[in-house]
C-alpha cells in the first residue's frame, strides 16, 4: 500500500529508491512559497536530494516538516518522493499551483 | 558538567518574553543614524583583524540591495564569513555542551522560531536579508538564563537590539538598512492593511499585504496596482478566481468572502464531500471550481478542475494527481 502525507500544497510519497543521479542539497528547505515567504522546512535527520526539478527527501530517524501556518506532521524513516499541487486556470490549462 | 535537561517555570516564562523582545525590536519603526552604530561596526571589524570601513545606512531595503551591488562593483569583497566565525563557533559550543536535546527544541520553537516567523519574513526571504534576529533571540536566551556568557555574542546581540533591518559587511564598507517607518499587521500578527500598505519605508517605498500575503505589483514599478483594486472590489470576480498566485486567490477571496462569489457567480453545487470539498458549476467558466479547506489551517481555497469530473473528492484528488484510491490512503494531512 502506498504512504501519502500531504503538508499544505506539498505531497510527500513513499518510494523505494532515490535515483543514483539525484544530488545531495545543502538545505533542510523543500519548498518556499512566493506571497508569503512561508516555507515547508524538515527538522531532524533527513537529507533533501534533487535531480532536475523533481526532489526526493532521505529521513533517517523520524522528522518533523514544518511550515509558519501548517501545523508539524512527523515523516517516518524512509525514502519520499515530492509531489506537487496542480489545478486548471480559467482557460482550462493544467498549471503547478503557485503559492 | 551535567547539561541542563528541563527547564524552570520561571525559565519557561521567560521564553515568551524573549521572543516578544525581539519582535518588538524588529517592528520598532525605530530610526538608526551611523553615530549610534558606529563603534559597534568598529568593533566588529576590528574583531576580524580589519580596518574600521566606510559606514553607509539605507532607507529601504530596494535601496540597501541596490546600493550595495553598485558599490560592490567597484570590487570589494565579502567579509561575512569572518564576521560568523568570530562568534558563532565559540557561541555554539557553549550552549551544545550545556544543554539537552529537549531544552534545546523548545527554545529554538517557542523563541527562535517564534520570532522568525513573526518578523518581516517576507520581505527577509524575497529580498535575501541576512537579518539574524532569529538565531540571536534563541542564544540572547541562554544568556539572560545564565547558560552563556560569551561577552563577543553580547556585544552583537547589544548592536542588533538597536534595530537593523539588514546589514551586510564588505572588506572596507558596511552596507546598513534602516527598519520600517510604519509597519501595520492584522490581529493573528501577519503584515496587513487594506487602508494602506502595510510596509511603509523612509524612502517612500510600500509593500502591500493582506493577511501576510504580499501583492506587490513588481520591485521596480510596485504601487500596489491589484491589492487597490481588490481594497476597493473593482477585481471582478472572474479575475479574483482566475489569480495565478493561490495564496493571493485565498486571501482575495477572503477579502470578497466565499459565500459571495458562489452567489454572485451563481455558481451551482455539482458535488459535496465531508471532508470539506465542494464541486461547483460556474456560467460561462468550462472547468468546475473546487472549494476547500486546509485541515490544519482552516482556510478556504479554490481551484479550477477538469469539467469532467464531477464528483469532489475525485477532483481534489485530482489535484494531487491521484485516485479517489489513492487518495483515501492520505495517512497524515495538514
Amino acid at each position: 500500500m502506498e504512504t501519502y502525507y500531504r503538508h499544505g500544497d506539498l505531497l510527500l510519497r513513499r518510494v523505494d529508491t532515490i535515483p543514483n543521479k539525484a544530488r545531495k542539497t545543502n538545505t533542510n528547505i523543500l519548498q518556499v512559497g512566493e506571497a508569503t515567504g512561508h516555507s515547508h522546512k524538515l527538522r531532524g535527520k533527513a537529507q533533501i536530494y534533487e535531480l532536475q526539478e523533481q526532489k526526493y527527501v532521505q529521513v533517517e530517524e523520524p522528522t518533523e516538516l514544518l511550515h509558519e501556518e501548517h501545523k508539524p506532521i512527523v515523516l517516518e524513516r524512509g525514502t519520499y518522493i515530492l509531489e506537487h499541487e496542480r489545478e486548471l486556470d480559467i482557460l482550462g490549462e493544467i498549471q503547478r499551483v503557485q503559492d | 558538567m551535567s547539561k541542563l535537561e528541563k527547564l524552570s517555570p520561571n525559565q519557561i516564562q521567560l521564553m515568551s518574553k524573549v521572543g516578544d523582545e525581539w519582535i518588538n525590536i524588529a517592528h520598532s519603526r525605530k530610526d538608526l543614524t551611523i553615530e549610534e552604530i558606529r563603534d559597534d561596526i568598529n568593533w566588529i571589524y576590528n574583531k576580524c583583524g580589519l580596518k574600521s570601513p566606510q559606514i553607509i545606512i539605507f532607507d529601504s531595503f530596494l535601496a540597501h540591495k541596490v546600493g550595495t551591488w553598485l558599490i560592490t562593483q567597484s570590487g570589494l569583497n565579502s567579509v561575512w564569513n569572518s564576521v560568523w566565525n568570530s562568534v558563532w563557533n565559540s557561541v555554539g559550543n557553549s550552549v551544545w555542551n550545556s544543554v539537552g536535546n529537549s531544552v534545546e527544541n523548545s527554545v529554538r520553537n517557542s523563541v527562535g522560531n517564534s520570532v522568525w516567523n513573526k518578523k518581516l519574513e517576507y520581505i527577509e526571504h524575497y529580498y535575501f536579508s541576512i537579518w539574524s534576529y532569529g538565531w540571536e533571540s534563541f542564544y540572547d536566551y541562554f544568556t539572560q538564563i545564565g547558560i552563556l556568557n560569551n561577552q563577543d555574542f553580547n556585544q552583537i546581540t547589544k548592536f542588533s537590539k538597536k534595530g537593523i533591518f539588514g546589514i551586510v559587511y564588505y572588506d572596507k564598507c558596511c552596507f546598513v538598512c534602516k527598519l520600517p517607518k510604519k509597519i501595520l499587521k492584522d490581529d493573528q500578527g501577519r503584515l496587513h492593511s487594506t487602508k494602506e500598505s502595510a510596509v511603509q519605508w523612509r524612502d517612500g517605498m510600500n509593500n502591500y499585504f493582506i493577511h501576510g500575503v504580499c501583492f506587490d505589483d513588481d520591485i521596480w514599478s510596485n504601487h500596489g496596482e491589484l491589492w487597490r483594486k481588490l481594497i476597493k472590489r473593482e477585481l471582478p470576480i472572474k479575475e479574483t478566481l482566475a489569480l495565478k498566485n493561490i495564496e493571493q486567490r485565498h486571501a482575495a477571496i477572503s477579502l470578497y468572502g466565499a459565500e459571495q462569489i458562489i452567489s454572485e457567480t451563481k455558481a451551482e453545487l455539482v458535488s459535496k464531500c465531508n471532508r470539506g470539498y465542494d464541486l461547483y458549476k460556474i456560467k460561462d467558466i468550462e472547468p468546475h471550481l473546487l472549494k476547500y479547506k486546509c485541515p490544519s489551517t482552516g482556510r478556504i481555497y479554490t481551484s479550477f478542475t477538469p469539467r469532467s469530473i464531477t464528483d469532489a473528492k475525485t477532483a481534489m484528488a485530482w489535484k494531487y494527481n491521484k485516485t479517489v484510491e489513492e487518495w483515501d490512503q492520505l495517512r497524515i494531512e495538514s
